[in-house]
């Protein structure tokens, strides 16, 4: 048997889950919280308002917290453990609370007191850093575009873009009007996805064969999550809220608006709220 | 693949409800956090942020409990958080420790804290990908997707993670090729 064996089989013993009704209220306990914090936020602007500072909230409404940042440079994730209150009441045995290597590679981290987003360089191995994605040009960048699951045609893979085109037949724009993609977490791992415009011509249909497409930046690149809802839908608007991506779409040549909900499943976007088709039109 | 604490639990999780939830937090909770701690190094942090994780997939349960795969959700968030520095931000965190111990908890096994001690002296993205392969069972192709790089890439840090280890644990030390 080798050492991860032993690891994987026993190691979670010593690692006993406190009650469930415990997780269960500091999760309703979050809920309030962040009402709270949205709300003094809001107060803190109508405050400053009158001296001319800025204030950027989080246009998700999740509170104050920025985009975490992701991948960690190694020193964040080796830094000695600051001395914290686990130390003591923490519910593990004392030989086993210990850092147990004395002699990590990590350069001394200050407590968490440096600026929050400055990444810190290693020459041993710096992991991807992820990206933030509000910060991506969408239309000039690498994307790993995921295959369409109702359109072989189009292009999948990396392909780099620029000017909002990768090569002559795939297109990738902020948003289907103009303007900025949608932003927001969809998937509920506290990173900040877009929602942006794809097409390409080899696709179905015409003019409008494109599609709305999930680009993340967890790994350190731009990737396609997926696609969502109907090739060559009109658009009128794409808003993310409470994790899910929510479309106004406009039935062409008519002008029925209807909103369609969608969520993330795990692997792809599925519709979860609303009508999936436009009546016929009589 | 070892089977972890398995399909049955899955299978009710998926049902949805608080029940569902609570069998699986409670089967789950020891793994994802000795996976965690094997990263961090720190039991507490790997508490933390493996608490963190279950209380928002319990505020998502509807959705997390449909995914293919919950515990690989979870063991993500727990990562995210426990590779940024919001997890010494949390105030929310600090009061979890407050609550009482939940009973006599074995001590570590020496041969683990010795692991442990060894892992962290790998770069992080080997001891990252050596801690998702050897000790979650993630299959290397889902590492790579994961972490956004091609599987030979994965490949080599595994290896290089474990020539390491097998050098500084000694002869004593079995480390799977």
């Amino acid at each position: 048997m080798s050492n991860f064996d032993s690891y994987r089989e026993s190691a979670h013993e010593s690692f006993k889950p406190l009650p469930p009704e415990v997780i269960v209220a500091r999760a309703r306990a979050a809920t309030r919280r962040r009402v709270v914090v949205v709300a003094a936020a809001a107060a803190v602007v109508i405050a400053v308002a009158g001296v001319g500072v800025g204030l950027r909230l989080r246009s998700d409404g999740l509170g104050p917290a920025p985009n975490p940042p992701v991948m960690p440079s190694p020193s964040v994730t080796l830094a000695p453990v600051t001395p914290s209150p686990s130390a003591s009441p923490n519910p593990g045995s004392p030989s086993a609370t210990g850092t147990p290597s004395g002699s990590s590679s990590g350069s001394g981290q200050p407590g968490g007191s440096g600026p929050p987003d400055v990444p810190r360089s290693s020459s041993t191995s710096p992991a991807p850093a992820p990206l933030s994605m509000r910060k991506v040009d969408v239309e000039n960048t690498t994307i790993r575009f995921p295959a369409r699951h109702d359109d072989d045609d189009c292009p999948s893979g990396e392909l780099e873009v620029v000017d909002g085109a990768a090569g002559s037949d795939t297109f990738v724009h902020p948003s289907y009007g103009g303007g900025s993609p949608a932003y927001g977490d969809v998937d509920g791992d506290g990173r900040v996805e877009a929602v942006v415009w794809g097409s390409c011509t080899s696709g179905p249909g015409d003019d409008a064969s494109g599609q709305l497409l999930v680009l993340n930046g967890r790994t350190g690149k731009v990737a396609g999550m997926g696609w969502v809802g109907p090739v060559g839908q009109v658009i009128n608007d794409v808003t993310i809220s409470g994790g899910r991506v929510v479309v106004t779409v406009t039935q062409k040549y008519y002008d029925v608006k209807q909103e369609r909900t969608y969520r993330w499943n795990g692997s792809r976007f599925v519709q979860s709220a609303g009508p999936t088709a436009f009546p016929s039109p009589s | 693949m070892r089977p972890e604490p398995g399909p049955a639990v899955r299978l009710r999780a998926v049902a949805g409800g608080r029940g569902e939830f609570d069998a699986f937090y409670l089967a789950w909770y020891g793994r994802i956090t000795a996976q965690v701690y094997a990263y961090l190094g720190d039991r507490g942090d790997a508490e933390d942020v493996t608490q963190e994780a279950f209380v928002r997939a319990w505020q998502r349960w509807g959705d997390v409990s449909a995914y293919e795969d919950p515990v690989s959700w979870v063991r993500r968030v727990a990562w995210n958080l426990a590779t940024s520095r919001l997890r010494r931000m949390t105030t929310a965190a600090k009061v979890m420790r407050r609550q009482p111990p939940p009973g006599v908890v074995p001590g570590m096994n020496p041969d683990h804290v010795l692991l442990v001690a060894a892992l962290r002296k790998l770069p992080e993205r080997q001891r990252r990908v050596i801690v998702m392969h050897h000790i979650a069972d993630v299959p290397v192709a889902d590492i790579a997707h994961e972490l956004g790089v091609p599987t030979g890439t994965v490949a080599a840090w595994l290896h290089r993670g474990r020539a390491r280890l097998a050098e500084d644990l000694g002869p004593r030390w079995e480390v799977p090729s």
